[in-house]
């Protein structure tokens, strides 16, 4: 077979990467879509057949619904403080021990490592039901703030460790003991040489954190019961009655929930990208 | 009581374990801060929002006594109203409950005594409602491990009237409801369009609870039973056969989905218009004449579900009662008390709601507005609830199964009955239960 | 921090690392050690109604061994775990392979590819269930447009599954995808430039540089979606409740339904301590299989 010629092979390849990212994108928001189309219909537009693209008569009135009857807006809230100081918590405290598994641990406690600090998700939350409950009520804790954030930050802390671990692991320490040598402390170092490279792994963990905690049920269902300190989660899943689910209602609430996640990624992403200090150090 | 003796012992392994507790600050849990306020936790369910929105604030005004709600989805109520009686955190002063969790909080010592705290019933309540919070079981016989001669006591109160009704289009029974299945089976035959998705009936197939509770009227109806003498599996009976055999045939007219309805699609088929009739409950009923809701506004109508042999109408009552660690038992009794008071139900029923005390549910002024009145006491009358066990659930589950397999197999009624019954007895059997 | 890492004497070099990890120790040893104690305090006990529990000893595990559904729902989290970790890994890989460059609108493509991950899961089932619903979902009446025939997903003993295992595809290969890529962009440059330079072809870069740099981020990704995708709940509950007949019933639902509608605490506890166990052979199996030589 001729080989092509390198400009159409690169055109080629160039043209089947577009494909497939369309094809991607496809697969991916068609249910995303269906949610928002969804959102915005009455009930018994929900189960229309044929089931229509975009609704016949679109309303907001679910999103109404969602604020002014079922305190969406006190759950956001409670959502946003707990889920945002849990994961900075847990990410500070996460990398300092991540940093210290990376650079200290021998590989042959690898294994060990990673069970202990892989630990707690294995249990089932079931399982975790009476003795969460028990030492929070012992502290105090129980349909407060507080205690949800030490719980997530709890819980985020093994992945957080394991994560940024993986990540400071892949980073030469070659580089690190460079920049020592040419008289950089160790803390310069770090923030000079690792945090940048490690910035992608930084991201993703944050994103992934952030995501999972907020979306996160089961402890806010028990350690929560109030519009006080419950989060978007149990609001949202009081919207599936015992005979009747509220479908249109319970799209806006996936919305609405949606919305604050997309928009940090969006953020954050930019530095998703390749640490461009390498140079500095040579 | 002993469970709390357990408890403390956990706590003390807890806490000399841990050893972290820093924050001693105030123990306990913050409750729902004594005597001017009752927290009501429930699950969610729009058969609630006449007594959310109406009644509760009705309720504040009148007595001054401050109400909060909680609300989560039905599993996750069912959880959390666990934990607080398991842990006796008293986070809430009342639980609402499905009937079948009587026996369960009752039985654990979860429920305050109302006998004791001075409720008294009157004939007013339609009685087969009011034996539902009875514990041990007024009628029937009762689980091993509860004494047989103990007295039956008031543990909870029926809150809002949940019966199975048939709901029919009475523009397509142009001749009235139903009299018997024969009758529904032929009007499926006769007008049935796939084509145009008309269906003949249309139910609940998802194995488990969903199933059982659609397949029991007609178990009972045809002759069958679930639990004979002496706790004697009988769902696999030549008449519980039968029963299954017509229940598949009639299924042969549904939507080709049916085995993973639930009571939601089940609803909304039916008020999309899709199905002649159903069986559903009356939680729906105000749906169906709203147009945000239903395609078929003021096409519905409703009786008993229809007879064969028997007739018979299944019973799936909201409960309340009192936590027996409620922060404020006696706001609590105050609310139970004012809201089964026959004058509030009287009100409660004329502003749309179930009601489930008699002269409410005959009230000429409610029944004009809720048309569903008439046949909601009609069926509570020969309502029959689930067997009164807190180990009902698992045999509930391997009966469903079962069923669900059956519909899936459209066919092999006497096997799948046979293998639930096998298997059910062996359980029965390992619970201690004498099962003949 | 600037305090503890400045650099000393022997002392503060010996104890740094293990002040950097005493706070992650304290929170994890709390949220595991006792809830687990608990747990196997409890898979040691009987419940029975309004009585004191009792202590059976080793009768529920017992028990648990010949209990067939129970099995049976092992067998099915097993399959579903690791299609689905599977699938989700090689499709994360391929996407991080295809967006690592810099190309226009990647910022709003990535975001777009990581919402499946954003959405509450009750609502992705929710969704999906609407998605699937025989009568009215959007699925059902594609099949029915183009081959007549309207499809019943989810009440087919065989496809039910499949279903499930697509529905964790699609809301968790953002995960993967995320992950690889933050690893891809990770990686150190000059061994890729050397290779270039070197001649070596495309695929050998990828497989003999790419993927053994990216050893340890693969491994705590599959060791995290295998373990996520082991406990799966919400879309199994919403769905199919375990159902068509047994095809769907995953272990937590097993121990979700034994605890809470069953009333059996003791023997849930006992079926929890029992995937503990099992999660943490497959944990080990995972990490042995790609041991680093760092």
């Amino acid at each position: 077979m001729p080989r092509l010629s390198s400009t159409t092979r690169r055109r080629l390849w160039l043209g089947m990467r577009v494909i497939l990212i369309v094809l991607a994108l496809i697969i991916t928001l068609l249910p995303v879509y269906w949610m928002v189309n969804t959102s915005l219909k009455t009930q018994v537009e929900v189960f229309t057949s044929p089931p229509t693209l975009w609704p016949e008569n679109p309303t907001l009135a679910n999103y109404v619904n969602l604020f002014v009857r079922r305190h969406l807006g006190a759950y956001l809230l409670n959502s946003v403080i707990i889920v945002g100081s849990a994961v900075v918590l847990s990410l500070i405290i996460g990398s300092l021990a991540a940093y210290s598994l990376a650079r200290f641990g021998k590989a042959r406690r690898q294994e060990k490592v990673n069970f202990w600090v892989l630990a707690p998700r294995m249990i089932p939350p079931v399982a975790l039901v009476v003795p969460m409950f028990l030492i929070l009520q012992q502290m105090g804790l129980i349909n407060r703030k507080l205690g949800l954030i030490l719980v997530y930050t709890a819980f985020n802390l093994p992945f957080v460790a394991l994560m940024m671990r993986s990540f400071f692991q892949e980073i030469p320490v070659d580089l690190e003991e460079a920049a020592m040598v040419d008289g950089a402390s160790r803390l310069r170092s770090i923030r000079e040489i690792v945090l940048p490279l490690a910035a992608p792994g930084l991201v993703a963990t944050s994103i992934f954190t952030l995501i999972v905690t907020f979306n996160e049920f089961f402890f806010a269902l028990i350690l929560t019961s109030t519009p006080v300190a419950a989060t978007l989660p149990v609001g949202t899943a009081a919207l599936i009655g015992k005979t009747q689910t509220l479908y249109g209602e319970m799209a806006a609430a996936g919305v609405v929930a949606a919305v604050p996640l997309v928009i940090f990624a969006l953020l954050v992403q930019r530095h998703l990208v390749r640490g461009l200090t390498m140079g500095a150090v040579k | 009581m002993i469970r709390r003796q357990f408890l403390r012992n956990s706590l003390g392994t807890v806490a000399a374990a841990a050893g972290v507790h820093t924050l001693s600050s105030c123990g306990g849990t913050k409750s729902s801060g004594g005597r001017g306020q009752i927290t009501l936790g429930s699950y969610a369910d729009p058969a609630l929002d006449i007594l959310k929105d109406v009644l509760l604030p009705e309720f504040e005004k009148a007595t001054g006594t401050r109400t909060e709600w909680v609300e989560a989805d039905f599993s996750g109520w069912l959880q959390k109203a666990l934990n607080d009686g398991q842990t006796k955190a008293g986070a809430f002063d009342i639980y609402v409950m499905d009937d079948l969790w009587v026996p369960r909080f009752a039985g654990a010592g979860y429920l305050a005594n109302l006998d004791e705290l001075g409720f008294q019933i009157d004939p007013d309540f339609v009685p087969s409602a009011l034996d539902l919070g009875y514990w041990p079981p007024k009628n029937g016989l009762r689980q091993p491990g509860i004494d047989a001669r103990a007295k039956s006591t008031l543990y909870s109160l029926p809150l809002i009237s949940d019966v199975q009704l048939l709901f029919y289009r009475h523009d397509i029974y142009s001749n009235g409801a139903p009299a018997t299945w024969d009758d529904v089976l032929r009007m499926a035959r006769q007008k049935c369009d796939p084509a145009h998705r008309q269906y003949g009936w249309v139910t609940r197939g998802v194995k488990g609870n969903p199933i059982v509770n659609s397949f029991f009227v007609m178990l009972h109806d045809f002759g069958g039973d679930i639990l004979g003498e002496n706790w004697k599996v009988v769902f696999n009976s030549p008449q519980a056969v039968e029963a299954l055999e017509f229940y598949l045939k009639l299924l042969t007219y549904a939507p080709p989905g049916v085995a993973e309805f639930d009571s939601d699609q089940e609803g909304e088929t039916l008020l999309q218009g899709n199905a002649f009739a159903a069986t559903m409950w009356t939680g729906w009923c105000r749906q169906t004449d709203d147009p945000a809701r239903s395609r078929v506004v003021n096409k519905i109508s409703f009786d008993v579900p229809p007879k064969q042999v028997r007739q018979v109408a299944k019973l799936g009552l909201f409960m309340a009662g009192i936590a027996s660690s409620a922060p404020n038992r006696a706001g609590a009794l105050e609310f139970l008390k004012w809201f089964s008071s026959s004058e509030t139900q009287l009100r409660f029923a004329r502003a749309g709601g179930t009601p489930f005390k008699m002269s409410a549910l005959k009230d000429s002024e409610a029944r004009q507005r809720s048309r569903w009145l008439d046949a909601t006491l009609k069926a509570l009358t020969i309502g029959v609830p689930s067997p009164r066990t807190s180990d009902w659930s698992k045999v509930e589950d391997i009966l469903g199964t079962e069923l669900n397999r059956a519909l899936l197999e459209k066919g092999k009624a006497k096997q799948h009955l046979d293998a639930a019954a096998a298997e059910a007895t062996a359980f029965l059997k390992s619970a201690g239960y004498p099962v003949g | 921090m600037a305090r503890t890492l400045g650099v000393g004497g022997e002392w503060r070099r010996k104890s740094l690392p293990w002040l950097l990890l005493a706070p992650t120790i304290l929170f994890v040893g709390a949220m595991t050690i006792l809830p687990l104690g608990y747990s196997v305090a409890t898979s040691f006990r009987e419940f029975p109604l309004g009585q004191a529990p009792a202590f059976v000893g080793l009768q529920n595990y017992r028990n648990l061994i010949g209990d067939a559904n129970f099995l049976s729902s092992l067998e099915t989290t097993l399959v579903f775990t690791i299609a689905a970790t599977g699938i989700e890994f090689v499709l994360g890989l391929g996407l991080a392979l295809l967006l690592r460059q810099e190309f226009s609108f990647q910022g709003i493509i990535r975001s777009s590819l990581i919402v499946p991950m954003a959405i509450a899961p009750i609502v992705v089932g929710i969704i999906w269930r609407l998605l699937y619903n025989a009568d009215v979902g959007l699925f059902s009446y594609a099949a029915q447009a183009l081959t007549g025939h309207s499809v019943s997903v989810l009440s087919s003993t065989t496809m039910a599954l499949p279903a499930l295992i697509l529905v964790d595809v699609w809301e968790w290969t953002p995960f993967m995808f995320l992950l690889l890529l933050a690893g891809i962009q990770s990686l150190p440059q000059e061994p890729f430039e050397a290779a270039r330079v070197d001649g070596a072809s495309a695929w050998n870069i990828f497989r003999h540089l790419t993927m053994p740099m990216l050893r340890p981020v693969i491994v705590v990704a599959l060791l995290i979606r295998a373990l996520d995708a082991f406990t799966v709940f919400d879309q199994v509950f919403v769905l199919t409740q375990g159902g068509p007949g047994t095809a769907t019933e995953v272990a937590t639902l097993m121990v979700y339904k034994t605890a809470f509608r069953f009333s059996q605490f003791g023997y849930a506890a006992s079926m929890a301590v029992a995937l503990l166990v099992l999660v943490m052979f497959f944990s080990a199996a995972i990490t042995r299989a790609f041991r680093t030589s760092v």
